[in-house]
């Protein structure tokens, strides 16, 4: 015998029969199914990787480049790629859903985790600020990144890929508050890159300053409809790959300094205004319908 | 709506119609999805799909989280832990009435 829940004030309705009640259950796992084809968990999987990657990159730049006085424009300047990565990534694992969520035992990961990343940026500091620390220790932070976030990533993209293929998403050209919203992504970017060219060092930081607080003036606005999280929702693959070769261009050109070998200053103005045109062809690249 | 033991067969008729029993499948293992991804998934009209959610949300089987995401605002749905027990059990029901047909054969 079934216990049956009737909708309150009414009469039970008739149990399904056997071929409807095979239906429904049919119908639950299509529906299951069907959501894993409709939400793509890989664009944010890839793009934990990427920052992972692109954090550890930081960490071992910002420790031998401090060690070895590089002019810390060289340095803080790989900032501004990292901060403008985490914005997107927070609109591209905002623009649908969040999935199935997290059992208990999973967050326990996720704390132990957060420990551990403490942990890691407390080692860094001492790296930075006592320089009979060796610089080797940094590994220990970088595998931290590596393993504990980069590895998540790789946890998600390994889950998401046992799945059904995702839908395509529906594409639509980018609204013209996206589209500028790109191009302007670009033109931080390069000009940041640019700054490097500058020969008096104070100014290069003030240009730095001045181009961090305009990041930061924009991130403080990424909950309306010019911030970069919604950017990062309407963005499509290539315009994700025009910020991921940014930023891989951003740290080749510093590895050089590390070395004590210097980038001709020409080279970071080339690249920043090639920078700025990437973005401003992707910007013609149909994005994300988020309404669709 | 009455706490139900996560798993024993228990019909419901609040999941008799098609789009709320859809709509509770889809916010199976947890999923926290948003209005525009279920339409995606569930193939459905704004209206029917809104009307869908508005019960299940007064029977408590699911709640609703009004988030402004850049100009468009957006509503996420999820299963509350009940309602995910009550779909369970409902899903335990049907796969009773399909077995006892298999061991009356």
């Amino acid at each position: 015998m079934i216990d049956h829940q009737a909708v309150a004030g009414r009469e039970a309705l008739a149990p399904p029969d056997v071929d409807t009640a095979r239906q429904y259950l049919t119908r639950a796992e299509a529906i299951v199914e069907q959501r894993e084809r409709v939400v793509d968990r890989r664009a944010a999987a890839w793009l934990t990787i990427g920052t992972a990657v692109f954090v550890a990159a930081y960490l071992f730049l910002a420790v031998h480049g401090f060690r070895q006085e590089v002019p810390s424009v060289e340095i803080q300047s790989l900032l501004v790629p990292l901060l403008v990565l985490s914005q997107i990534s927070t609109g591209i694992a905002q623009r649908g859903d969040r999935g199935p969520r997290r059992s208990a035992s999973r967050r326990l990961l996720t704390v132990g985790g957060v420990v551990i990343a403490g942990g890691a940026l407390i080692v860094f500091f001492l790296i930075l600020v006592n320089p009979s620390i060796s610089t080797s220790w940094i590994l220990l932070p970088i595998l931290a990144v590596l393993l504990g976030y980069g590895g998540r990533g790789v946890v998600r993209l390994i889950r998401a890929s046992r799945g059904p293929r995702p839908l395509p998403a529906v594409r639509t050209p980018l609204t013209d508050g996206s589209r500028w919203g790109t191009i302007a992504v670009g033109v931080l970017l390069g000009a940041v890159c640019a700054v490097s060219a500058v020969p008096d060092a104070a100014l290069a930081s003030f240009l730095l300053f001045v181009s961090l607080l305009a990041l930061l003036a924009w991130i403080s606005m990424s909950s309306t409809g010019i911030g970069l999280p919604l950017l990062g929702a309407s963005w499509r693959w290539p315009h994700v790959l025009a910020l991921a070769v940014s930023a891989v261009v951003f740290l080749a050109l510093r590895l050089p300094a590390i070395d004590g070998v210097a980038v001709a200053p020409a080279t970071f103005l080339l690249v920043g205004l090639g920078i700025v045109l990437m973005f401003v062809v992707v910007s013609m690249i149909p994005g994300r319908d988020l309404d669709a | 709506m009455p706490e139900q033991e996560s798993g024993s067969p228990r019909l419901d008729d609040d999941f008799a119609s098609a789009l709320p029993f859809s709509l509770m499948a889809a916010l199976q293992d947890g999923a926290d999805l948003e209005f525009r991804t279920l339409r995606r998934i569930l193939q459905a009209e704004r209206s029917a799909l809104s009307g869908a959610i508005l019960l299940l949300e007064n029977e408590r089987h699911v709640a609703l989280r009004r988030v402004s995401f850049g100009e468009m605002p957006g509503t996420w749905v999820a299963a509350t832990p009940a309602g995910s027990a009550a779909f369970r059990s409902h899903l335990a029901a049907l796969r009773a009435i399909v077995a006892g047909a298999h061991a009356g054969r």
